[in-house]
């Protein structure tokens, strides 16, 4: 179970930054830069979820559509990627062997019965008393 | 992003989830997180988000009825004439005064 309040500092993360620029029908130039956390060594299940969810936002973000970037630029995400390899060896042509991927690590991290444990603690969840406005937003 | 909508979004990438194509939805809907929100705060807080939660419903009927009023109760020929910002001392000013009831409740 994760605990309501993270177990880190997303700001303590270290990021790596990726840019790409793109020229649109009328020959504008768009930029387009996204910062991603990076998992340390020995990283928490909470930092793992935090920064899955960061990369599927800028999957969007960034429009990356084919298995090989997704799986090479998702490696970099982590400190060490010896386990991030072994597990992605077999799936990097898709989006949906990327998807498999993410799938199969989170697996190997969570309880069969993560999803219905957490959706119970998140339905069931009490605020802190001296939990602030500001420390429940990321 | 606040904690609560980071913990709905990861609940699509946890394992266990039991319904493939007719199960539950994967996250919770807003309603549900707005109840959430509502059962994780102290009893006494949640009298205090009651009571807002009533005013704001005030409010909004505050601004029904003056629609309303706009609606139904000012003089045909003036209506068409008048402007959507005027005050209220001016609606009041052009009401019809049909036996000092609104039109559909006269006769």
């Amino acid at each position: 179970m994760i605990p309501f309040q993270l177990d880190f500092n997303p700001k303590d993360l270290t990021k790596v930054k990726y840019s790409q620029s793109q020229v649109d029908n009328n020959g504008v130039t768009n930029k387009t830069s996204v910062e991603l956390p990076v998992i340390p060594m020995n990283g928490s299940k909470s930092m793992l979820l935090h920064v899955i969810e960061k990369f599927q936002r800028a999957i969007n973000h960034m429009q990356w559509t084919t298995g090989p970037t997704l799986c090479e630029n998702f490696g970099k995400q982590f400190k060490s990627t010896l386990e991030w390899d072994v597990i992605a060896a077999a799936h990097a042509n898709l989006v949906a062997g990327f998807q498999l991927v993410v799938t199969a690590h989170i697996a190997t991290k969570f309880l069969s019965d993560a999803w219905q444990r957490h959706k119970t603690m998140l339905q069931s969840i009490k605020k802190p008393f001296k939990l602030s406005p500001t420390e429940r937003s990321l | 992003m606040t904690l609560i909508r980071f913990y709905n979004s990861i609940l699509e990438v946890l394992p266990g989830y039991p319904g493939a194509a007719n199960g539950p939805a994967r996250t919770l809907s807003n309603y549900e997180l707005k109840f959430a929100l509502f059962e994780a705060l102290p009893q006494s807080y949640q009298k205090t988000f009651r009571l807002a939660g009533f005013k704001l419903s005030v409010e909004s009927l505050a601004d029904m009825e003056a629609y309303f009023e706009d609606q139904y109760m000012l003089d045909p020929a003036v209506a068409g004439q008048q402007s959507n910002n005027r005050g209220r001392e001016q609606r009041t000013l052009n009401r019809v005064t049909i036996g000092g009831r609104p039109p559909f409740l006269s006769k």
